[in-house]
């Protein structure tokens, strides 16, 4: 009977320790939790910075409101059909209006004649059809953009802002990862 | 013939015993000393552990909003100048974000912080030189504001209004979002 109440008070401070612990584990947990998704997502988007890469092979002034252009994917990373639409394309030309210098972003387009680039056709880095990964082109829902493979793009701009056919045209092309490649006519 | 007997009725000993009345006196001791202690360490170490927990949270902020500046154009003698902002981070951005921003631009030693112009073309503002800007893809390539964010993967165009026509030369730009990653762009016109 004399050790009751040492043995209370011994329970009552392992009890105190023990929520003490559970609440600093508990945290920990959290903290460790949002530390390794930090680092999983620091990873994630640094991966796709460096291996996603694409080059503006050729571009081509159609006419005064159609720019042709083929672009390979020299990355190390497929790109899904569904991404193209976070692929940007500016244009930077003079327009036939008024003779002016100016930068056009362009609209992803899933119908023909609607201003905005879309892709026609996707083939290997030899010019052959794609047999792994086909998409349904033109203006793709399905299918992959693998490396090395080639997009033929057609940008169509309305009217109002046609281009001076005359003059240089550049193509700015961004991935969606954010790595861009600039092409001349 | 059955016979029943009583239990005795003693009092119970810890009544009789001074030494058990020590004992309940430390029990109670004891209760009252781990009490205070617990309200004292307990909040203390949760507050502890918060603080860390809101540190990793916020540093996974940091690190899921990013942005690639992919270009920026203007002309001499022109008086705006138009920035592509790509998102390309694991966040999206609402249009109220944004709008927290923080805008520097000018030229090579002559670097201004500028005022968001909101979309009256800069009268809130008070007139040039100020930012705005336009979510120019919204996903679904209709060259649409309507969803009021920026995705991952979406584009803005920063529109810079200076207050003096540019002149040839570099020219710097850098935003920096409302949890303090700045993602900046040097360029010439």
């Amino acid at each position: 009977m004399a050790a009751l109440g040492t043995v209370v008070a011994a329970g009552l401070v392992a009890i105190l320790l023990l929520q003490t612990f559970s609440v600093y584990m508990n945290t920990s947990l959290q903290v460790s939790a949002l530390q390794m998704g930090t680092a999983n997502d620091q990873a994630s988007i640094a991966s796709a910075d460096i291996n996603t890469r694409a080059q503006v092979d050729s571009v081509g002034i159609v006419n005064q409101t159609h720019v042709a252009l083929s672009v390979e994917n020299t990355g190390t990373v497929p790109i899904q059909a569904t991404s193209l639409q976070q692929v940007d394309v500016i244009l930077i030309y003079t327009t036939a209006s008024n003779g002016t210098d100016r930068a056009l972003w362009m609209p992803y387009s899933t119908t023909p004649s609607s201003p905005g680039w879309a892709v026609v056709s996707a083939t290997t880095a030899d010019g052959g059809p794609k047999v792994l990964n086909p998409m349904n082109c033109p203006y793709p829902t399905y299918g992959v953009w693998d490396p090395s493979d080639v997009l033929h793009i057609v940008v169509t701009l309305s009217p109002a802002d046609a281009i001076n056919a005359t003059d240089t045209l550049a193509v700015l092309l961004a991935t969606p990862a954010g790595t861009t490649s600039l092409g001349e006519t | 013939m059955m016979t029943l007997s009583l239990p005795s009725m003693r009092p119970p000993p810890f009544i009789r015993s001074s030494n058990a009345i020590t004992e309940g006196f430390f029990v109670v001791a004891a209760v009252i000393a781990v009490s205070l202690v617990a309200s004292s360490v307990i909040p203390g170490v949760a507050l502890i552990s918060n603080a860390f927990a809101g540190q990793a949270a916020q540093d996974k902020n940091k690190v899921d909003l990013q942005m690639t500046v992919i270009f920026a154009y203007g002309v001499p003698g022109s008086t705006t100048v138009d920035v592509y902002v790509k998102n390309t981070g694991l966040t999206s951005l609402s249009t109220p974000s944004i709008e927290e921003s923080v805008v520097f631009f000018g030229s090579t030693g002559a670097l201004h912080m500028l005022k968001y112009g909101g979309n009256d073309n800069g009268s809130g503002a008070g007139g040039p030189p100020y930012w705005s800007f336009l979510l120019v893809d919204d996903g679904s390539g209709t060259n649409s504001t309507s969803t009021g964010v920026l995705n991952p993967g979406q584009t803005m165009e920063v529109l810079i209004a200076t207050a003096v026509p540019l002149s040839s030369g570099n020219y710097y730009f850098q935003i920096t979002t409302y949890v303090g990653t700045s993602f900046d762009y040097t360029f010439s016109i």
